[in-house]
C-alpha cells in the first residue's frame, strides 16, 4: 500500500525534499573529506621529500666527515635549474667509471663556459631515451648533447639525466644509481 | 638528554631526521584513516543514493500528478507498482489485450478474468524486440502473455511478452506518468 496516498500534496513535498538534504549532507561529507585526504596527502609528500633530503645528507655528511653543507640541497638546485631552462647545460663528459670504488662522475658545461663535475657514489647506465632502459654502449661521440631533463630521486638514491635528440644522435638517457659524493665548479679560463 | 645548544649542526640535523620521521609516521597513518573515512562515505552515499533514488522517482512522478489534478491525496504511481508486482508475482500470465498509442493507454487481463484500463499521459509506447535494441513496428503483438512487468525510472513502465515462436521476446516501453487506472467491468 501507498505511503503517500494519505499524505497531503505538501508533506509529499517535504519527504522528496527531505530526502534530497540527505543525500546532499553526504555529498558534503565526501567532498569535505576528499579536501581533507588532499591536504593530508601533501603533507605526507612534503615530509617524505624532508626525510630523503635529510636521511641523503646525513649519510652525505657522515661519509665526508663534515659538519656543514648541504650538497643534496645544491644538486636539487642544480637540477631544477636545468629543468627551467633545460637548453643551457651540455653534457661534456660522460660519467667516467671507477668500477673498483663503484663511482662515476659526470661533467656538465654551461654557456659562459663554466664546467659543473658532479661525482656519486654509484655506476651509471645508458639507455635510449625513447627506448628506457635499453641498454647502450657509452661512447665519446655523444658528448656535447644538451640536458633536456634531470632529476633525481632521493627515496632510491638516482639521478636520471635525458640529454635531447638531435638529428644524428638519438636521445640519451643516463641513470646514475647512488648518492652524491662531491660537486665542484669551474670558470673556463678567459672565459 | 643533551641541549640543542651544545649540539654539533649534524646532530641538530639528526634530531630532525628523528621529528621527521615521527611525522612522516602520523601523515601516513592520518592519509590511510583519511582514505578509509572516505571510502566509507562513499559507501554510505552510494547505497543511500540507491535507496532514495527509486523512492524520490515515485515523489517526483506522484507530485507531478499532484499537481496536474489539483489533488491533494491519492498515489496511483504506487497502485500501478503495487498492480505491476502482482504481474510479476502471479503464476498464471496475465495478457496484454489492446494498447492505444495515441490515447496513451492499455489495457491488461488478469488471469481471474479481471480488466484493467490503465491511460498514461503523454505516453510514447515503443514496442522492443527482446535484445531491446530494434523497435518493432508491427502492431500484432496483442494477446501475448505478459511475463515481467517493471517500473524503469518513475515514468517507464515496461511490459515484458512472452516469446512467440518465430519472434522473440517484446518489450511494450510506456514512457509517460501514470494518469488512471480503472478496472473494466
Amino acid at each position: 500500500m501507498s505511503e503517500y496516498r494519505d499524505l497531503s500534496t505538501d508533506e509529499v513535498r517535504a519527504r522528496h525534499a527531505a530526502s534530497a538534504q540527505r543525500i546532499a549532507g553526504l555529498e558534503a561529507t565526501v567532498a569535505d573529506l576528499e579536501r581533507q585526504l588532499a591536504a593530508a596527502a601533501a603533507d605526507l609528500s612534503r615530509a617524505r621529500l624532508r626525510h630523503d633530503h635529510l636521511t641523503a645528507l646525513l649519510a652525505w655528511r657522515e661519509r665526508a666527515g663534515c659538519d656543514d653543507g648541504d650538497l643534496i640541497a645544491d644538486l636539487d638546485a642544480l637540477l631544477d635549474a636545468i629543468d627551467a631552462r633545460w637548453r643551457v647545460l651540455t653534457l661534456e663528459q660522460l660519467p667516467t667509471p671507477d668500477l673498483e670504488a663503484s663511482t662515476c662522475a659526470l661533467t656538465l658545461r654551461a654557456p659562459d663556459g663554466s664546467r659543473r663535475r658532479i661525482a656519486f657514489d654509484g655506476l651509471a647506465t645508458y639507455g635510449d631515451g625513447a627506448l628506457f632502459r635499453t641498454p647502450l654502449e657509452p661512447t665519446t661521440l655523444r658528448l656535447n648533447q644538451a640536458v633536456e631533463l634531470a632529476w633525481s630521486e632521493q627515496g632510491h638514491r638516482f639521478l636520471s639525466v635525458i640529454c635531447r635528440a638531435t638529428r644524428s644522435r638519438p636521445r640519451l638517457m643516463i641513470e646514475i644509481s647512488g648518492a652524491v659524493r662531491r660537486m665542484s665548479t669551474h670558470v673556463q679560463p678567459g672565459a | 638528554m643533551t641541549p640543542s645548544y651544545i649540539l654539533s649542526p649534524t646532530d641538530q640535523l639528526r634530531q630532525h631526521l628523528v621529528a621527521t620521521t615521527a611525522l612522516l609516521a602520523s601523515a601516513d597513518a592520518m592519509v590511510a584513516t583519511l582514505e578509509a573515512q572516505l571510502d566509507a562515505a562513499r559507501t554510505h552515499r552510494a547505497s543511500l543514493q540507491e535507496t532514495l533514488e527509486p523512492m524520490r522517482d515515485h515523489q517526483q512522478a506522484l507530485l507531478r500528478w499532484r499537481e496536474r489534478t489539483k489533488r491533494d491525496d491519492g498515489d496511483p504511481i504506487a497502485e500501478l507498482a503495487a498492480l505491476i508486482a502482482r504481474i510479476t508475482a502471479s503464476s498464471e500470465p496475465w495478457t496484454l489485450d489492446h494498447y492505444d498509442e495515441p490515447a496513451g493507454s492499455v489495457q491488461l487481463r488478469a488471469p481471474d478474468g479481471m480488466r484493467y484500463h490503465l491511460t498514461f499521459r503523454a505516453a510514447k509506447i515503443t514496442l522492443f524486440d527482446d535484445a531491446g535494441g530494434e523497435e518493432v513496428h508491427e502492431r500484432k503483438d496483442v494477446n501475448r502473455p505478459i511475463t515481467r512487468a517493471w517500473i524503469a525510472g518513475s515514468a517507464a513502465w515496461v511490459f515484458a511478452l512472452q516469446p512467440a515462436r518465430r519472434r522473440g521476446e517484446i518489450r511494450v516501453v510506456i514512457d509517460g506518468d501514470i494518469e488512471r487506472m480503472e478496472v473494466l467491468p
